[in-house]
C-alpha cells in the first residue's frame, strides 16, 4: 500500500482553455501563492470549453476531454479553485456540465474565480477603477474623444461588466457613445474580423480598449496591416495584464490586478474555508499598467526623491520598473530580485550623491547587474518599460550630476543595465522558440521509438518527452466513452512509468497498482513541484488514463499536445 | 623572599593571620602593601597604624583603589594585605608631598630628586609608585625618573576609589601609611639588594592607526588645538556625532603618543565646557598658568577633550583603538617574558579602570593566566609601566611585574590563552559602534564628516574583521555581513580529527595541505563570487546574500567544491571537509543552527547538509505548549494526580481476561486528563520530570497489586528507568517481598533507542531471577534486531498497535503477523504473543486464524481507571 501523506493538503483546479494567457496566468497566481511551508499540492485539471453542437468531431473530442473532469469527483481532494468563465448564464443553452459537476462537488471547499455564480464563494477583477484609470488619462490627460471598444461574449459576465463600465466612464466624461463604436469578440486572437469591422465603422477612432489582452493581439495585426503605429496614431489598452501583452510589439497597456493576484486572493479564500472560517466572494482591485502602447506613467520620479536614496523609494522604482514582481512569491530556489535591485541601485544613487565612485564598487556593481538580468529580471517587465524608466532616472542623476568621474561609471552602469534587458528578453524569446521545436522534434522521437511493437516500448520511451517529472497512470483496459453517457472510472489504476528529476523509472508491475482515489496523494509526486497539471490521455473515443506533469511554463501549451501523442502511440500498440 | 596575600576580615583576624605568618623583622624587611575599596581615609590610617602596632620595624604602602586583585583574581569590595618579607634585599617606603606649601605642585625634577633622596639606592630594582589625580605632572616624573634613575624599573599608577565612573572622574584616590594619608602626595616603595632581580612588562592591546597629528596648543591636561586645528572637534569628528550622547565611546578610541604607539592616552570629552568649568581657578597653580597665559580666552564654552596628565605641545599623538585580537597577542608575549623569569618569587599587577569596566571579560581573562600565583594589586587610574628599558606613564594597560632574590616558580595557568571566546562579548562594543558607523555612512547622515570617519572606520575594520592567520575575513567579518550585508547563505566548512594528522605525518605536510586546503576554498569561492571566512584553524565558512544567490546553485557549488577538496593529489594528506549550508541565517540563529547541523551530520555520518537554520527555532506556539505541558505535569506531580489506567488483555483461548496493562494519565487542575502521547516527549527532555513521573507510577501500580493475588499487571518501563539505579532498586526491592512476584510484567518498549544491550539484559535476567515476567512492547515498530529480541528471553511480544490496526486492510501487515506466530512455533522458548490496538472482530478473527494467544483493544475494554 502506498502510504499517502496525511499533512498535506490536495488543491484541485478546474479550469478551461489552460493555453489561454488569462489562464495561464491564473495558474502561476495560484502557484506562486503557495509557500513552501504551507505544504500544499497543486492539481490542475485543464478542461476544454464546450460549444455545444456546432462542429460534430470537435464537440465528441471535447467531451471526451471532458472526462478528465471524473477525476475530481473520485479522487480524494481537499479543496477546489474552479474557472469555468460564466457559468450560469451559459448554461441556459448548453446541457450544463457545470451544474452537474458543482452538484456533484458539493461537499468539497471551493472557490470560484471569474464567474457569476449565485450561491458560490468567488473571485472577480474589481474591473472599475482600472478602466476608470484609462478612460480618465485618455479623456483627461491626453485629450482624445474618440474611443471604442472591442467587446467579448454577451454570455461572459465580465464583457459584460466590462462594456457597462467602459460606456459609464465615456458617459463621466462626457465622451459620446454610441453602439457602433462597440464591437464583439470571441475573446480570442481571432478578433480580426471583429477589428475590422470595428475600424470601418470608426475610421476616426483615437484609442480602443480590449476586453482582454488576446483580442488586442488581433487588433494588433489589423492595425499594423492598414499602416497605423500603435501608440502613436492609436492608442490601445487591453485587460487581464498578462505576460503576453508585455511581448508585443509594441508591448501593450493592459489594466490588471494591483496588489493581489486572483488566483492569490482564491487561493486564500479557499484555505481559509478549508479550516473552517467563514469566507465570503471578493474582488481584487485592478490599475492601469502603462506600456508603449499607451504611454501612462504609472510613478513619476522626481529629482528630489532621486537624490535623497531613500530605501523606500528605490523599492517603489523597482515595483514600477518590474511591475510583475510584486504579484509572484519568492521562493527559496530563486533569488529576491527586489533586495538584489536595492543593494546596487542605492550604491549607485549614493555615489551619485558622494560624487564618488571607487573601481572596485564599479566591478562589483557590474556584477551584481549581470546577475541581477542573469537570473530573469526580465520576466517581471518588458525591455521598453524598463529603457524608458532607467533613461529618465539617468537623465535626472545627470542633471544633478557634481562630479564627472562618478558620472561616468553611474551612467556606463545604466548602460550595461539597459544592455542586459534588451539581450536578455531577447534570448528568451528565441530559447522559448527553440524549446518549442524541440518539443516538436522530441515528439516526433518518441513516436518513431514507440513504433517498435515488443509491447512495453512507449513506457521505455517515455523520458524522450522531455518532463523533468511526470507520472503516467493507464487504466487496466481502455474506458470507451459513449457519447452523452457518463463515464466511469475503475476503482484501478496502473502507474506504469515516472519522470522523477529527470530520470525514468518504469514500475515493477507489483508496484503498479493504484486505487484512483488515492493518485493525486500519491507521494510519487515530488513535493519539490510547484504543482501539478493533469491530462486525459485519450485516442478517438477511448480514454486511456492520465499523465500528470509537473506544472511549468511550457506544460499548459504543450501538455495537451503530448498527452495527445500518447493516446495515439497506446492506440498504435494496441492494434 | 616570601610573600602571602590575604583579604582583610576583621583587626582580630589580621592579628591572627600575621601571627601564624610568624614575621620578624629580623629576618629581614617587611614590605605591606595596603590597597583598599573600602576603608575611607581615616579608616584606612587606622589599620596601617593597627598593623604598624603589630609590626613596628615594617614598612607599610597603601593606596586606595576601586578593585583588588588577590591571588591573580579580580575581587570588589575588598581590602586586601600583601605581605613580603625579604631574605637579603631591602625595602625603603615614603611618601612625599607633590605640592608645595603654596598650593603649587612640586616640579617633576624636585619631585624625582625628592624619591631618590628618600628611597633608591645603587641596587634599588623595583620601585612600587603611587600618585593620586590631583598631580597633573606625572607623566613628565615618570618620564623624568628615566634620568635621575635610571635603571630603576616602576610599576604602579594613580590611586583611585570605587566611587569612580568612566562618565565621571573623580579625584577622590589617595594614598597612606601608618602616619596619616594624602590625596597630594607620592607613596613609593623601593626594593632593592645585590641578588634581588625584577622584570616588568605590559600588555595593552591597542593598535596605531593612521597619522601622526602635532599637539600645538594646550592648557595644563587640555588639548586646544592639533596641527593647528581644534582638537575637540577633530576628534569628534572622527568618532561621529553620537560622541556627543555616548561620551564613553573614548574609551574605545584613545590616542597613542607616536614615540611609544602601543601605550593608550585616554582623553576625556566634553560637550559644552569652559577652561574654567574643568580647571579650579582656585588651585595655585591654575591662577598661576592664568596669568602666565593671559590671551586664553577661560570662559568661552565648547567642546573640549583632556587627558589624565599635562600634555605637552610638540608631542606627536595618533589615534589608536583597542580589539581582541591584539589584546590577545600582547598578553601571550607578556606572559612568555613573566613565566620564562627565573627569580618569580613575587608579582605585582596592575590593570586600568577604563580597561576593567569596557572590557571586563578581559581583565578577568587577562588575570586567569596568573591565577592562583601570588600576584597582588589593584585596579588604577593610569598605570605606570616599564616599557622597551623606560618608565612611562600609560592609561588602559595591564602591567606586570616580577621579582625574587633566589630562583622560583609560581603557578601558572597557561591553558587561559587557548579560551578567548569571553573576549569576542567585549569586542562586541566595537563592533556595534562599527555597525552603527556603517549603517550612517550608508544612510549618509555624517556626510560630512564621512570621508575621516569613513577611513578609519576601514582602518579598524581591517584590523578586526581579518584573521591574523590567513589574509581571510573573520568570525567577526561575516556577523557583520550577516547583520549588514544580507549574507544570509552561509556554507560552513570544517575538517575533524586534525589532531589525529599530526600523530603521524610531519607538520610540513601538514601545512603543505591546509595550504592547499585554504586556498583552493578561497579562489573557488572568488570564481564564484562568495565570500570566505576564516572562522578558527581548519575551519572556514563561505557565505552569499541569498538576494544574488538562488539556494540550489549556491549548494551546487559547495558540492562541487567539496568533491574538488576529496580529490587531492599524493602531495597531500586525504581530509574529510564537513559541509553544511545554513539558509536563512541570523546573529542569533547561526549558532543554534551550526551546532545542530553538526549534530545531524556526526550522528548520520554525513558529510554534506543543508539547512534552514530558521527551522531549528520553535515557533512561539509551540514554546507556550511545551511550558504549559511542563506545569500540567509537575501540578500532577504535586497534586498525586498521576492516575493510573488499566487495560484489560483478553484471552483468546478462555475468553477471560489474562491479565492488565496499567497506562499513566494526568489530570490537570481542572481535571482534564492528558494522555502519554501529549506529555511524555517533554517530560523526557526534562529528564527529572520524567524520573519523578516513572516513579509515582510505578509506586503506584505496586501498591495497587501488592496483596492481589489472582490478578496480574504490566507496566511500561524505559531504557532511561533501567538505567535509573533508584527506580531498579526499589523495583527488585519490591520483588523480593513481595508474595506474588510472578504477577507483575515489566513491558520494555521496543521503540525506544535501546543502546545498551548489557544493562538491558542484566536487567531482564534480574527481574526473572526474583520471579517477575517481561515483555516487549511495540515490536515491530522500530527497526528491531531480532538477534538482540532473540537474546532477550521474553515472557511475552507485544505485536506493535500500527501492524495490527491495518491487518485486515493490508495484506504485508497481515504476513507480518504470521510471521511473528510462525515464529513463536519454531522457538523453543515459551512466550506467548499479544496485539493490541484489536478494534473489531475482523481484527480478532484473523488473529484467532493465527492463533495469537492474547488480544487487546477497545473490542474488549477501554483503560479505566479502576479494574
Amino acid at each position: 500500500m502506498e502510504n499517502i501523506r496525511k499533512t498535506e493538503k490536495v488543491i484541485c483546479m478546474i479550469l478551461e482553455d489552460i493555453n489561454s494567457d488569462f489562464s495561464k496566468e491564473l495558474v502561476k497566481s495560484v502557484a506562486n501563492a503557495i509557500s513552501e511551508k504551507k505544504q500544499i499540492r497543486l492539481v490542475v485539471l485543464p478542461v476544454k470549453y464546450d460549444y455545444g453542437i456546432e462542429d460534430n468531431s470537435l464537440h465528441k473530442y471535447r467531451e471526451i476531454y471532458n472526462n478528465i473532469l471524473r477525476f475530481s469527483e473520485i479522487c480524494s481532494i481537499d479543496g477546489l479553485i474552479i474557472h469555468l468563465g460564466s457559468v450560469s448564464e451559459r448554461d441556459k443553452d448548453s446541457h450544463g456540465i457545470v451544474d452537474e459537476l458543482l452538484e456533484r462537488l458539493a461537499d468539497i471547499p471551493k472557490v470560484l474565480v471569474a464567474s457569476d455564480l449565485k450561491d458560490a464563494v468567488t473571485v472577480n477583477y474589481n474591473n472599475e477603477n482600472g478602466i476608470r484609470e484609462a478612460i480618465e488619462f485618455i479623456a483627461n490627460i491626453e485629450g482624445l474623444t474618440k474611443i471604442c471598444m472591442l467587446g467579448g461574449r454577451d454570455d461572459n459576465k465580465d464583457a459584460r461588466d466590462r462594456k457597462e463600465i467602459f460606456i459609464k466612464c465615456l458617459h463621466d466624461y462626457r465622451l459620446e457613445y454610441s453602439e457602433d463604436q462597440f464591437e464583439n469578440t470571441d475573446m480570442s486572437e481571432d478578433s480580426f474580423a471583429a477589428a475590422e469591422r470595428l475600424l470601418d465603422r470608426n475610421p476616426n477612432v483615437q484609442a480602443i480598449f480590449c476586453i482582454n489582452d488576446a483580442v488586442a493581439k488581433g487588433l494588433y495585426t489589423t492595425l499594423k496591416a492598414r499602416g497605423k503605429i500603435i501608440g502613436r496614431d492609436i492608442m490601445v489598452f487591453g485587460f487581464d495584464n498578462t505576460r503576453m501583452s508585455s511581448d508585443l510589439d509594441p508591448p501593450l497597456s493592459s489594466v490588471g490586478a494591483d496588489s493581489s493576484s486572483l488566483g492569490g486572493r482564491a487561493l486564500e479564500l479557499l484555505l481559509s474555508i478549508i479550516n473552517g472560517e467563514e469566507a465570503r466572494s471578493d474582488t481584487v482591485p485592478t490599475r492601469l499598467y502603462g506600456r508603449a502602447s499607451m504611454p501612462y506613467e504609472t510613478y513619476e520620479y522626481n529629482p528630489i526623491e532621486l537624490s535623497k536614496a531613500e530605501p523606500a523609494f528605490i523599492y517603489k522604482m523597482f515595483n514600477d520598473c518590474f511591475y510583475r514582481y510584486k504579484l509572484e512569491s519568492i521562493d527559496r530556489e530563486n533569488v529576491d530580485l527586489k533586495r538584489l535591485f536595492f543593494e546596487f541601485m542605492s550604491k549607485m544613487l549614493t555615489a551619485c550623491k558622494h560624487s564618488y565612485m571607487d573601481v572596485e564598487t564599479f566591478g562589483k556593481l557590474n556584477m551584481m547587474i549581470d546577475k541581477f538580468f542573469e537570473k530573469g529580471a526580465m520576466r517581471y517587465t518588458d525591455s521598453t518599460k524598463l529603457t524608458t524608466s532607467i533613461e529618465k532616472i539617468q537623465n535626472i542623476m545627470n542633471k544633478n550630476a557634481r562630479s564627472l568621474a562618478a558620472t561616468v561609471f553611474i551612467n556606463r552602469l545604466f548602460a550595461r543595465m539597459k544592455d542586459r534587458a534588451i539581450v536578455n528578453q531577447s534570448k528568451e524569446l528565441i530559447s522559448h522558440e527553440r524549446k518549442t521545436n524541440r518539443v516538436r522534434q522530441q515528439i516526433k522521437e518518441f513516436i518513431v521509438s514507440c513504433m517498435d511493437k515488443t509491447g512495453c516500448s512507449m513506457y521505455r520511451n517515455f523520458d524522450k518527452l522531455g518532463l523533468d517529472n511526470a507520472l503516467l497512470f493507464i487504466f487496466e483496459k481502455p474506458i470507451v466513452h459513449d457519447l452523452g453517457e457518463e463515464t466511469l472510472l475503475p476503482k484501478n489504476i496502473l502507474l506504469k512509468c515516472m519522470m522523477h528529476m529527470g530520470d525514468l523509472y518504469l514500475m515493477p508491475e507489483e508496484r503498479q497498482k493504484f486505487r484512483v482515489e488515492d493518485i493525486f496523494g500519491c507521494n510519487k509526486l515530488t513535493m519539490k513541484c510547484n504543482g501539478f497539471v493533469s491530462f486525459p490521455v485519450i485516442c478517438g473515443r477511448r480514454l486511456f488514463g492520465l499523465l500528470m506533469c509537473e506544472l511549468t511554463d511550457d506544460i499548459c501549451e504543450n501538455g495537451e499536445f503530448i498527452a495527445m501523442e500518447l493516446g495515439r502511440s497506446l492506440a498504435l500498440s494496441e492494434q | 623572599m616570601f610573600t602571602w596575600n590575604f583579604r582583610y576580615a576583621s583587626k582580630a583576624r589580621l592579628a591572627d593571620t600575621f601571627q601564624q605568618l610568624m614575621l620578624d623583622p629580623k629576618n629581614g624587611d617587611i614590605l605591606i602593601r595596603i590597597h583598599t575599596a573600602i576603608h575611607l581615609e581615616d579608616e584606612a590610617v587606622e589599620l596601617a597604624r593597627y598593623i604598624s602596632q603589630l609590626i613596628p620595624e615594617a614598612h607599610i604602602f597603601g593606596t586606595s583603589t576601586s578593585a583588588t586583585i588577590c591571588w591573580g583574581k579580580l575581587i570588589q569590595n575588598q581590602c586586601i594585605i600583601s605581605v613580603t618579607q625579604m631574605s637579603k634585599g631591602t625595602i625603603r617606603t615614603a611618601m612625599l608631598p607633590t605640592f608645595e606649601e603654596n598650593g603649587l605642585p612640586v616640579t617633576s625634577d624636585d619631585l624625582c630628586m625628592a624619591v631618590r633622596d628618600a628611597v633608591i639606592s645603587d641596587d634599588t630594582k623595583l620601585m612600587l609608585t603611587f600618585l593620586t589625580r590631583k598631580y597633573l605632572g606625572v607623566y613628565n616624573f615618570v618620564e623624568k625618573s628615566n634620568k635621575y634613575f635610571p635603571g630603576v624599573q616602576m610599576i604602579g599608577g594613580l590611586a583611585n576609589t570605587s566611587e569612580v565612573s568612566l562618565k565621571k572622574f573623580l579625584d577622590s584616590g589617595f594614598v597612606f601609611n601608618e602616619k596619616g594619608w594624602s590625596n597630594r602626595a607620592i607613596i613609593v616603595a623601593a626594593i632593592s639588594g645585590a641578588e634581588v632581580e625584577s622584570f616588568s612588562s605590559y600588555a595593552t592591546g591597542v593598535q596605531a592607526l593612521g597619522e601622526e597629528r602635532e599637539i600645538t596648543d594646550t592648557f595644563c591636561s587640555c588639548i586646544l588645538s592639533l596641527d593647528g586645528k581644534d582638537a575637540a572637534r577633530e576628534y569628534r569628528l572622527g568618532i561621529g556625532d553620537e560622541l556627543t550622547d555616548r561620551p564613553e565611546l573614548t574609551n574605545l578610541f584613545p590616542y597613542v603618543y607616536s614615540d611609544v604607539s602601543d601605550i593608550p592616552i585616554f582623553v576625556r570629552f566634553s560637550e559644552n565646557q569652559s577652561l574654567n568649568d574643568i580647571f579650579d581657578s582656585s588651585e595655585p597653580i591654575i591662577s598661576k598658568l592664568q596669568k602666565m597665559y593671559p590671551e586664553k580666552d577661560y570662559n568661552i564654552k565648547r567642546e573640549r577633550i583632556c587627558a589624565n596628565h599635562n600634555v605637552t605641545v610638540g608631542k606627536k599623538l595618533r589615534r589608536a583603538f583597542i580589539y581582541d585580537r591584539k589584546v590577545i597577542a600582547d598578553n601571550r608575549s607578556l606572559y612568555r617574558r613573566i613565566e620564562n623569569f627565573e627569580k618569580a618569587e613575587t608579582l605585582f599587577g596592575y590593570s586600568c579602570i577604563a580597561r576593567s569596566m569596557i572590557y571586563s571579560n578581559c581583565v578577568k581573562w587577562e588575570l586567569s593566566a596568573y591565577e592562583n600565583s601570588n600576584m597582588c594589586g589593584c585596579i588604577t587610574e593610569g598605570e605606570i609601566a616599564h616599557v622597551n628599558g623606560r618608565n612611562t606613564f600609560a592609561n588602559c594597560s595591564f602591567v606586570v611585574s616580577v621579582i625574587g632574590e633566589s630562583p622560583a616558580t609560581q603557578e601558572y595557568n597557561p591553558y587561559a590563552f587557548s579560551h578567548t571566546d569571553s573576549l569576542i562579548a567585549d569586542n562586541r562594543e566595537m563592533l556595534n559602534y562599527l555597525y552603527d558607523i556603517e549603517n550612517k555612512l550608508n544612510a549618509n547622515e555624517a556626510f560630512s564628516a564621512a570621508d575621516s570617519l569613513k577611513a578609519f572606520v576601514r582602518d579598524c575594520e581591517l584590523k578586526m574583521l581579518y584573521s591574523d592567520t590567513e589574509e581571510l575575513p573573520n568570525a567577526a567579518a561575516m556577523s557583520m555581513d550577516i547583520k549588514l550585508n544580507g549574507y544570509d547563505r552561509i556554507c560552513m566548512i570544517n575538517v575533524f580529527e586534525t589532531y589525529a594528522m599530526s600523530s603521524v605525518f610531519p607538520k610540513a605536510i601538514i601545512d603543505l595541505t591546509y595550504k592547499n586546503y585554504i586556498t583552493k576554498c578561497m579562489s573557488y569561492a572568488k570564481q564564484r563570487g562568495y565570500k570566505v571566512y576564516h572562522i578558527k584553524d581548519w575551519n572556514l565558512a563561505i557565505g552569499a546574500p541569498s538576494y544574488m544567490y538562488a539556494l540550489p546553485d549556491f549548494v551546487r557549488d559547495m558540492e562541487k567544491l567539496q568533491r574538488d577538496l576529496f580529490e587531492t593529489s599524493e602531495d597531500y594528506i586525504a581530509i574529510v571537509p564537513l559541509f553544511s549550508v545554513l539558509d536563512g541565517c541570523t546573529i542569533e540563529n547561526i549558532e543554534q543552527a551550526v551546532h545542530s547541523a553538526r549534530l545531524t551530520m556526526s550522528s548520520k555520518n554525513m558529510q554534506f547538509c543543508v539547512r534552514d537554520a530558521s527551522s531549528d527555532m520553535l515557533d512561539e506556539e509551540s514554546i507556550r505548549e511545551r511550558y504549559h505541558m511542563v506545569n500540567v505535569i509537575n501540578y500532577a506531580i504535586n497534586h498525586d494526580k498521576v492516575i493510573p489506567y488499566f487495560q484489560g488483555i483478553h484471552d483468546n483461548k478462555t475468553h477471560t481476561v489474562h491479565h492488565y496493562e496499567s497506562l499513566m494519565r494526568l489530570e490537570d487542575e481542572n481535571g482534564k486528563i492528558y494522555y502519554p502521547g501529549s506529555f511524555l516527549d517533554v517530560a523526557r527532555s526534562y529528564g527529572l520530570l520524567y524520573d519523578s513521573l516513572s516513579k509515582t507510577m510505578i509506586t503506584k501500580v505496586f501498591d495497587r497489586f501488592k496483596d492481589v493475588t489472582d490478578k496480574c499487571v504490566s507496566i511500561n518501563i524505559g531504557m532511561r528507568d533501567i538505567k535509573n539505579r533508584e527506580i531498579v532498586d526499589y523495583i527488585y526491592d519490591f520483588l523480593t517481598t513481595v508474595k506474588h512476584p510472578e504477577n507483575f510484567v515489566f513491558e520494555i518498549l521496543e521503540n525506544e533507542d535501546i543502546d545498551d544491550y548489557d544493562t538491558l539484559v542484566a536487567f531482564v535476567d534480574k527481574i526473572h531471577d526474583l520471579g517477575g515476567q517481561i515483555s516487549i512492547d511495540d515490536f515491530g515498530s522500530g527497526f528491531s534486531n531480532l538477534k538482540h529480541i532473540a537474546s532477550i528471553h521474553c515472557d511475552y511480544l507485544k505485536i506493535d498497535g500500527s501492524i495490527v490496526r491495518n491487518c485486515t486492510k493490508d495484506e504485508q501487515c497481515a504476513n507480518l503477523i504470521e510471521l511473528i506466530a510462525g515464529w513463536k512455533r519454531l522457538s523453543k522458548h515459551k512466550m506467548r504473543i499479544i496485539a493490541e490496538f484489536v478494534e473489531n472482530q475482523e481484527i480478532q478473527d484473523l488473529l484467532m486464524e493465527y492463533n495469537i494467544d492474547y488480544s487487546q483493544g477497545y473490542l474488549f475494554s477501554k483503560p479505566c481507571p479502576e479494574i
